[in-house]
């Protein structure tokens, strides 16, 4: 997917981006975006493999209830990437099989 | 565990239906705590973009909502405390909250409470469904509104309800192409109930307003329409549609299938009862929804005394009556507190209570207009995937149900469908309609699951370090 011009540019202005690194990429994050947001941003759709079936899945609820956007943040496994912030540094790894 | 602090009021959800519900009590001289998941005030429909972010037009920072700020203030009333980024993962002796807040447990010990938990995105699982990609309504609503990222290049909406339309407007005035809008409504069987709407111009207008938008983008709805599956490698790739019968099941060989990078579900939503059921609360089987909600008197209090319930959480009327129904159950919090006597009660509720009556019939002729309907509850094939937390497909919750299980509690013991995560908030609702169907049962003499601690997962070793006593200013 052409991921160019994800981010909305109209109507909002950011703060200086930070870099973390996801599965060995660096990726520009926002202050005030969500890891899920910095993953989708960047075209990334599959978060992780589930255990049992293998399949691919990624954000879903968007609110916190739904626990399909589980991501390993700084060696912390099952972190919700869709309420929890980006912050300078993190170490993201997707959850892939 | 520590005890702790007892607030006369504990208002749980800090949308505008808690938000009400505790200015109103707060006004009348009741002390109240607030407790809410998110760090700003706002609940998902006036959700906030982050502080960091800068938004020239403050209306827009407020999910496009200009009477939020206004709300938000408050919040700030001298007898209101509210605990931001807590969440409550149990109930315990009846009236002991179990909170957490990052890496803390507190016990708050509450007296009155009121539950606004809101609601989420209805569920409706068709082969395919867990693909990465597609995702619920309010999730696309809101990282639109809040985080500013578009969730794709091109995107369907597949749903039931008024809400696809500001949906696909928000979509395409943000430069998404939408391929198309699927509407699961007949709505040549809702026409007898538009009389519901007479006395509610505004909201005629506002569809209106919306469906232009999609004509000028050329955008097709089909209406009587669903989605019935999407495919896809590592994330979806295609979707189709069909047009539905009269029961809601699609009708071999009109499909449509349709190249997306995103599909939109808006199937409704269903209301977060889990509190209310820890609580004790009776649910109610509510016909229009096809699912549970928790009862309640005129007064919005619940079967357990005390224990009052507002907002989307009872069922779904959107944010106006979510104000009414907080203002309503903060000022009968606030009389059984003692806060206000018979008359001034009788007096302030009165026409809280008018003002709710005015805008059920509108949200009861549009709960009737989009129904969830029958079909939909039996989209899946036998390799769907009914609980996603623990792969839990259509098969296997038959075979269970063949293996002699009765009820969603014994299916639950069979297969492991609700034990995982999300505690059977995605799935309690796909495999109620199979068991009740299988079992020749009506769903609404089917109990949801049982709710038991911790409601919310937490790390084990907050709970190994113990809960720390609230702090008592």
């Amino acid at each position: 997917m052409d991921t160019q011009n994800l981010r909305i540019q109209k109507g909002i202005t950011r703060s200086k981006p930070f870099q973390i690194q996801v599965d060995g990429q660096l990726l520009f994050a926002y202050p005030g975006e969500t890891l899920g947001t910095v993953l989708l941003a960047n075209g990334k759709r599959a978060f992780r493999h589930t255990m049992l079936s293998g399949g691919a899945r990624g954000i879903y609820c968007g609110m916190g209830v739904c626990f399909e956007c589980l991501v390993t943040v700084n060696g912390q496994a099952n972190v919700r990437a869709c309420v929890t912030l980006a912050q300078p540094g993190d170490r993201v790894k997707r959850q892939f099989k | 565990m520590n005890d702790l602090t007892l607030a006369p009021l504990t208002v749980v959800g800090a949308g505008p239906a808690g938000i009400m519900a505790a200015y109103t009590a707060a006004e009348a001289g009741v002390d109240v705590t607030v407790i809410d998941e998110n760090p700003l005030p706002g609940g998902q429909y006036l959700r906030q973009s982050p502080p960091e972010f800068t938004i020239p037009d403050v209306v827009a920072a407020h999910s496009g909502h200009p009477e939020a700020a206004a709300l938000y203030r408050k919040l700030e009333h001298p007898r209101i405390r509210t605990m931001h980024n807590t969440s409550v993962w149990g109930v315990f002796d009846g009236r002991m909250l179990a909170l957490a807040e990052r890496d803390r447990v507190y016990l708050h010990k509450a007296n009155r409470v009121v539950i606004a938990t809101g609601a989420y995105d209805r569920p409706l699982a068709f082969p395919g469904w867990t693909l990465p990609g597609i995702l619920g309504a309010g999730a696309v609503m809101r990282m639109v509104k809040t985080q500013w990222v578009l969730p794709g290049k091109r995107v369907l909406l597949a749903g039931l309800g008024p809400l696809q339309l500001p949906l696909a407007d928000l979509l395409l005035e943000s430069g998404v192409e939408v391929v198309c809008v699927a509407e699961a409504a007949n709505l040549f069987l809702g026409w007898r109930h538009l009389s519901g709407f007479w006395g509610h111009g505004d909201r005629i207008w506002e569809a209106y307003t919306y469906i232009k938008t999609l004509v000028q983008h050329r955008v097709p709805v089909f209406h009587n329409h669903a989605i019935v599956s999407a495919s896809g490698k590592e994330q979806v790739e295609t979707a189709t549609i069909a047009r539905l019968d009269g029961s809601g099941q699609p009708i071999a060989g009109t499909e449509r299938q349709f190249e997306v990078d995103t599909v939109c579900l808006g199937y409704g939503f269903l209301p977060s009862i889990q509190l209310a059921m820890a609580f004790g609360c009776e649910p109610r089987f509510d016909e229009n929804l096809s699912w549970f909600v928790p009862r309640h008197n005129d007064h919005m209090e619940t079967t357990e005394p005390g224990i009052f319930v507002a907002g989307d959480v009872t069922d779904f009327g959107g944010a106006k009556v979510a104000l009414a129904e907080g203002r309503v159950a903060g000022l009968a919090a606030a009389h059984q507190l003692g806060a206000l006597d018979d008359a001034t009660f009788n007096r302030l509720v009165a026409p809280a209570l008018a003002e709710l009556r005015h805008m059920n019939r509108v949200a009861l002729a549009l709960q009737r207009i989009y129904r969830f309907r029958r079909g939909l509850a039996f989209l899946a094939s036998d390799d769907t995937i009914l609980c996603r937390c623990e792969d839990v497909t259509l098969a296997k919750v038959k075979q269970a149900l063949a293996d002699g299980a009765i009820d969603l509690h014994q299916v639950k013991l069979g297969t492991r469908a609700g034990m995982g995560y999300c505690q059977g908030r995605c799935c309690s609702a796909l495999i109620a309609p199979i068991v009740a169907k299988e079992t020749k049962q009506s769903i609404s003499t089917l109990h949801p699951f049982t709710v038991r601690p911790p409601i919310q997962p937490i790390p084990l070793q907050m709970l190994a370090t113990g809960a720390v006593s609230m702090a008592v200013e």
